[in-house]
């Protein structure tokens, strides 16, 4: 089928195309559950394991395999991939990774393994695809961990279980809408950042 | 000021602004000092807040734009009089970056911007935002004590007991709440006088109580009838929402039957949120859910207004043809009921193209005719004779 | 009745108290995707309805024998993934077959339809510990849910895009922030602690 290679700035995963604030591909788990820094970083050695692994074993199935069948293959790869790291997570952190409840085994069908990879990765080499991949995985944690610090020092004031002196403690941080909010807020920040110079954000109606 | 003249957007703000600051006096006689502090914080932070993000925005601030004030005094009016002044402030630039300047200022705002802060306090500092000064306790400004602290009167509502309150107490507001919401007299004057100067919609005022009222007295949580009504109708924020939040003039259907559908809507999930809920504040998260479902109410009654009069005026058009013994055209397919004086015969249509002979022309035409030799060769000798 | 009665109480408590993208949070990205166009967000809602329904009531037989094995957890992916891939293929040969008009229009996103949070998470939402009534409520809910967040968000979709809204909001951000106070909306039925 398709096989044709295209170019592409290994930076995007950071930020202009960040699978949380820019996206919003895998956006889902941090805003359900990433409430504290432990749970995300738990979240992202679970996502960056699953997702890398996915991409690169599903990049060995034959492209002549019509989408809508290479989609439910890749997702029979990502939920096998999906028993080792999940024992491997239970093991070096249990506590946090029944925490993270179901949205560990939903990873598996994240959009980044499912659309991404047919999208951008599988257009790469093996060793690019590896690196694009973990820059992505790399700017999912930094997103996560940025939302799970702000998130647990307004919830609980505290930092990593360490108690912060603050006044201001609002438990509803720690809520799915306030997930959102923050990442909408963050994403607008992202946007600002990476578009300082661009003249389209400059000509807004007066 | 003639009734009749339309008003602009900016005259309803103003109109509103009018008559929700008499609801400061009743909140002075009874909540004291702390009461003016609270709109005077709101007032201010909201006025310094939309200047910094107007300008942030690059946009011109508009020292008279009345709406500014509307939402900082009505929000200052939902809260209670002893509310820490710094989660004021905070309300207010909730209210104001996320509900007004983040979807584009005042022309483009989908949730009321008051609703919205108010029911992020709610949910986010319960404590602060649903315990309410006993009347007559007047606290010194700043300091609270909280023995003196009680929930308003949905909260006893919901545990299935009618609160003790006798009637002129309910209608002047002598029960705690929010400092701008108890005094039932005072906002049903303000929702006529409003009504009357075309400031606020009828519709949907009257839709909006007429629901909960029927609600409360269909399937009463507490006490029956009108008591149960009257009641639902004075807790909450209900009177003071359905008057000032819920009739922002951005947000206000343009159609007569959209507007009611809104109200109905606000009222029913009002209802059911307070049935099966179990969190104060009801009116609020109605009032928000009830924004978000009747963003596009205008199109859909317009698109269920054309579907009806182009179908119903098709019908009338082929009845009235056919009555008239007019045969309707092949492409019109619709049945109609005909009275049985008429007798409806049509030819079998079938499927096979026929084709038709011209007409044959029942006069000669005029080069016949001068081939006949029954008129003139020339014109001249036409118009001479 | 008194079982129709409890399985629509459930579905309804499902719809609003624990929407599936609002307070789960699953499957937002697809309703966001979905709701772009209005003929896609019907094809989508069809498309999930059908997935979740049958996928739910085939889990339902398979959760009853192996939900007591504690590394269960570890392979309930596994078994959901299989479990649904076994009703897309089913779903696309019948369309193919019998609906082939139904079938081009849909072609380009049923994969996509079917292979994301809000199905899987629905399966696994259902889980819980339930009877037949629960998965059937929950089968029912469930996507229901998702129909009604991809109607807020398509009513809304003009304005979230428009000119209106700073550049730097306009698009994901403010719509993340929107699906934030819907989200927020919800919480009347909850109790705070106070």
């Amino acid at each position: 089928m398709d096989n044709k290679k295209i170019s592409v700035n290994l930076t995007d995963g950071l930020f202009r195309q960040n699978v949380v604030v820019s996206s919003g591909l895998a956006a889902f788990p941090v805003i359900a559950i990433v409430t504290t820094l432990k749970n995300a970083i738990v979240l992202s050695v679970g996502f960056t394991l699953i997702t890398v692994l996915s991409v690169i074993v599903s990049s060995f199935i034959s492209r002549k395999i019509i989408y809508a069948m290479r989609i439910a293959l890749f997702s029979l790869v990502s939920s096998v991939i999906y028993i080792p790291v999940a024992l491997f997570l239970r093991a070096v952190f249990p506590s946090v990774s029944v925490n993270l409840g179901m949205y560990l085994p939903i990873l598996v069908v994240n959009s980044v393994i499912l659309s991404k990879s047919e999208s951008r990765f599988h257009h790469l080499s093996k060793a690019m695809m590896s690196f694009d991949v973990l820059i992505f995985c790399f700017g999912f944690s930094l997103a996560a961990m940025l939302v799970g610090a702000i998130r647990e020092v307004v919830a609980y004031n505290t930092i990593f279980d360490y108690k912060i002196n603050m006044n201001f403690e609002m438990a509803s941080a720690a809520q799915p809408f306030f997930g959102f909010i923050l990442i909408g807020c963050l994403s607008a920040l992202t946007r600002l950042i990476i578009h300082k110079n661009n003249p389209k954000l400059s000509k807004e109606k007066k | 000021m003639s009734l009749n003249k339309i008003k602009t957007t900016n005259e309803k703000y103003r109109d509103q602004l009018l008559f929700m600051a008499t609801l400061i006096v009743p909140a002075y006689i009874f909540y004291g000092i702390n009461a003016v502090v609270q709109v005077v914080v709101s007032l201010s932070s909201a006025f310094i807040i939309d200047y910094i993000f107007t300008k942030i925005r690059g946009k011109k601030f508009y020292f008279t734009d009345a709406s500014l004030y509307v939402y900082a005094l009505a929000f200052a009016l939902l809260l209670p009089s002893d509310f820490p002044i710094y989660l004021n402030i905070f309300g207010v630039i909730i209210m104001i970056a996320l509900g007004k300047h983040a979807f584009g200022g005042n022309k483009n705002y989908i949730f009321s911007p008051i609703a919205l802060a108010a029911v992020f306090l709610i949910v986010s500092f319960p404590g602060d935002m649903l315990f309410y000064p006993k009347n007559d306790s007047l606290f010194p400004v700043f300091k609270t004590n909280s023995s003196e602290l009680e929930r308003g009167i949905e909260n006893i509502l919901s545990l299935g007991t009618l609160p003790p309150i006798d009637k002129l107490d309910l209608l002047i507001g002598n029960f705690s709440g929010a400092i701008g919401t108890t005094c039932v007299l005072v906002l049903a004057v303000c929702a006529l006088s409003l009504v009357i100067r075309k400031s606020i919609s009828f519709t949907m005022t009257a839709t909006t109580v007429l629901t909960i009222s029927a609600y409360a007295w269909l399937f009463p949580r507490a006490g029956e009838g009108v008591k149960s009504a009257a009641f639902e109708l004075a807790a909450g924020f209900v009177l003071f929402g359905t008057v000032f939040l819920a009739n922002d003039p951005q947000l206000l259907p343009k159609t007569r039957a959209g507007r009611g559908i809104y109200g109905f809507l606000l009222g029913l999930i009002t209802m059911i949120f307070r049935t099966f809920g179990k969190a104060d504040g009801a009116f609020l998260f109605a009032l928000l859910f009830a924004n978000a479902i009747c963003i596009n109410v205008d199109s859909f009654v317009m698109s269920i207004s054309d579907w009806m009069a182009t179908y119903l005026a098709s019908f009338e058009r082929l009845r009235s043809q056919t009555l008239k013994d007019n045969l309707p055209k092949a492409e019109d397919t619709q049945e109609i009921d005909l009275p049985k004086v008429i007798k409806y015969d049509t030819p079998e249509v079938k499927s096979e193209v026929i084709p038709i002979e011209p007409p044959k022309k029942a006069s000669e035409s005029i080069d016949d005719k001068k081939r006949n030799g029954n008129i003139a060769h020339s014109k001249e000798d036409e118009h001479g004779q | 009745m008194n079982f129709l009665s409890y399985v629509i109480s459930i579905a309804i408590f499902t719809i609003l108290a624990q929407n599936i993208v609002f307070q789960s949070v699953f499957g937002f990205n697809i309703v966001v995707y979905a709701a772009q166009k209005r003929s896609r967000m019907a094809a989508f809602s069809l498309i999930i309805f059908i997935t979740v329904f049958f996928s739910s009531m085939l889990s339902s037989a398979v959760d009853y024998f192996i939900r007591d094995n504690s590394s269960y957890y570890i392979y309930m992916p596994l078994v959901y993934i299989v479990i649904i891939s076994f009703v897309y293929f089913s779903a696309l040969y019948i369309m193919w077959r019998f609906f082939p008009k139904f079938y081009s229009r849909i072609k380009n996103y049923v994969h996509i339809a079917v292979y994301n949070c809000a199905v899987l998470g629905s399966l696994m939402i259902n889980n819980i510990g339930n009877g037949f009534a629960e998965y059937l409520a929950f089968s029912v809910g469930l996507p229901l849910g998702f129909i009604i967040a991809g109607y807020l968000l398509l009513a809304a979709a003009k304005r979230l895009n428009s000119e209106e809204v700073p550049a730097a909001f306009r698009g994901y951000p403010i719509t993340m922030v929107y699906a934030g106070i819907i989200s927020m909306a919800f919480y009347a039925l909850y109790e705070y602690t106070l």
